[in-house]
């Protein structure tokens, strides 16, 4: 048994330091990307015909 | 009404981020211009922002909710459904398995995957009508847990709850209504920050209030080894882990909302890394919840809290009462203000599960089944007027279905069982319809009509059919039943397949995926 407290305790302690700083790194890079899907939907060279690939026939 | 730290403080501070989600979902709407904005975000996702979004509308207050109640009912022996979670991610991301065909493909939703494949229009439109209400049920109990989650952590009486509810259901419908997929990505990314955010620091504060050492003796002293060893512990085993892993690449690989987001990537590349990194947050978003039903378990234990325990000090059998826990722990655990923080982004998860899910099943009847129906004749403003008019009808379904539905098994366990309706027959299609030629469309109707009857999983109906004696004095679980009928969807469209392979050249109209 204590080798599975061990386990678990690692295991969240690893995942929860590395969540944290995966946290912060798509928080900052996901606001830039928020400004380019921006950019992007404003139309610039994008195809509006775009039905979203779905014919339905 | 149960103790708890909430003020008028903590409401001010969930009203402001109701009101500032919604506006932001409101004010995108005027880039939406075509259908592929609405739904796939006209496909511009990069990679961080679809890890946000991913990760967002996965680590909702429900998987909170039930995440928590398994740790609550298991101990740490509930971490392997995480940790099964995010290798089955990681795997799916390293291999590209399903999703990257997927996304070469083009589509939008899994429906239009089995046209494109299996050249039928009726597979599509008859798959589309098994996601969706698969999809609709399983989301059909997600209005009670963010009740019970309210109820629980603002301590108000459930009548007040219903209603606060409903509003909330009102103003996702109506930011999702306007604003699409776009609106749906924005509030997922303010969500995941929130929540996260939120769940770190609850994380924190909650093994400070109980303490490391006190979490493993309770623990023992409440589930003995099978608190820790999954293997060893009440009703899981290792069918059960298997059934984790397996649900795991279904939730990733195979549940349409996942596939939505892979679908409407930049590029196959930014799939891969999507996947790759979400796989974190795959297993976070069981772990971190878990741990807190595991605190707050050993806190009521040792506080002598009759409310969960029965007179012998073992946890009640009663989902309903297991599920409050977290929240009503967490109402006394938190002070006032990071209370209402920790409130509000719940809640926004809450509503960012929702916008997802609701939009989700509303396309799907749209795209898969209404306009393959009338063959593909309906005009995009057409589409887009219907898909409209779904988001509200599903919405008043969801509110009815959540008040009177009697929860007879854990939440996670209905929500398997009710998703596994439609991903049983629909992973058998996917696999072989993606890696193996030799796949038909007549295999394809077979394993998805096989996958109905997981509907026997769900308690109600076990007691309709007098079969949960039998299912008990067995101990046959929704994992047996689950791996069990993908097992026979898999053999049943191989032998079909091949039965049906040299008839009418019903392949024809297939498109080679690899």
């Amino acid at each position: 048994m204590s080798g599975w407290i061990f386990f678990w305790g690692a295991l969240l302690l690893v995942t929860l330091v590395s969540y944290t700083v995966m946290v912060v790194y798509v928080s900052i890079g996901g606001f830039k990307d928020i400004r380019q899907m921006f950019r992007s939907l404003s139309g610039d060279g994008d195809d509006k015909q775009d039905d979203g690939g779905n014919s339905g026939a | 009404m149960a103790e708890t730290n909430f003020t008028v403080l903590d409401w001010c501070i969930v009203g402001a981020y109701l009101m500032g989600t919604v506006a932001i979902g409101l004010w995108v709407n005027r880039y939406i211009r075509s259908m592929g904005d609405f739904l796939v975000a006209g496909r511009s996702l990069r990679t961080r922002l679809g890890i946000a979004t991913m990760i967002g509308s996965e680590l909702g207050l429900v998987t909170a909710m039930f995440a928590a109640q398994k740790g609550f009912t298991t101990g740490f022996a509930a971490f392997h459904i995480g940790l099964m979670a995010g290798i089955a991610t990681l795997v799916v991301g390293i291999t590209g398995f399903i999703v990257v065909p997927l996304r070469r493909m083009g589509v939008m939703t899994i429906p239009e995957f089995y046209q494109k494949r299996f050249g039928s229009r009726n597979l599509r439109i008859f798959g589309g009508l098994v996601l969706a209400a698969a999809g609709i049920l399983n989301m059909g109990l997600f209005l009670r847990a963010g009740g019970e989650f309210v109820a629980g952590i603002t301590g108000i009486e459930w009548e007040a709850v219903k209603w606060v509810m409903t509003a909330m259901i009102l103003l996702v419908l109506l930011y999702t209504a306007l604003g699409g997929m776009v609106s749906v990505v924005i509030t997922d990314y303010v969500q995941f920050v929130v929540l996260s955010l939120g769940l770190i620091l609850a994380c924190v504060l909650a093994v400070v209030k109980v303490g490391w050492n006190n979490l493993v003796t309770g623990v023992e002293k409440i589930h003995g080894d099978g608190g820790f060893d999954p293997f060893a512990a009440d009703g899981v085993g290792g069918s059960y882990v298997g059934w984790m892993f397996f649900m795991g690449v279904i939730s990733c690989a195979v549940w349409q909302t996942a596939v939505m987001r892979a679908c409407a990537a930049e590029s196959v590349a930014v799939v891969k890394r999507m996947y790759l990194w979400s796989s974190l947050g795959f297993m976070i978003r069981f772990m971190i919840p878990q741990f807190i039903g595991i605190c707050a378990l050993v806190y009521f234990f040792q506080s002598g809290d009759e409310t969960f325990f029965d007179e012998q000090g073992a946890v009640l059998g009663d989902p309903s009462v297991t599920m409050r826990a977290m929240p009503v722990f967490l109402g006394q655990l938190l002070p006032m203000g990071v209370i209402g923080l920790v409130a509000a982004g719940m809640i926004a998860a809450f509503m960012s599960t929702h916008d997802t899910y609701l939009l989700c099943w509303a396309s799907v009847l749209t795209e898969d089944v209404v306009n393959p129906s009338r063959g593909g004749m309906m005009s995009q403003r057409a589409r887009l007027l219907l898909t409209r008019v779904l988001l509200f009808v599903i919405a008043g379904f969801l509110v009815i279905w959540g008040l009177w539905y009697e929860l007879g098994q854990d939440l996670w366990d209905y929500m398997a069982v009710s998703g596994a309706i439609y991903f049983t027959g629909a992973f058998a299609i996917l696999l072989l319809g993606i890696y193996w030629r030799g796949a038909t469309a007549a295999g394809a109707f077979t394993a998805l009509s096989i996958g109905l009857l997981a509907v026997v999983g769900l308690k109600p109906v076990q007691e309709l059919l007098n079969i949960d004696e039998f299912i008990k004095e067995k101990s046959i679980g929704s994992e047996h039943i689950g791996l069990s009928l993908a097992a026979f969807a898999l053999v049943a469209m191989v032998v079909v397949s091949l039965l049906t392979s040299n008839t009418g050249r019903n392949n024809e109209n297939q498109t080679t995926l690899q």
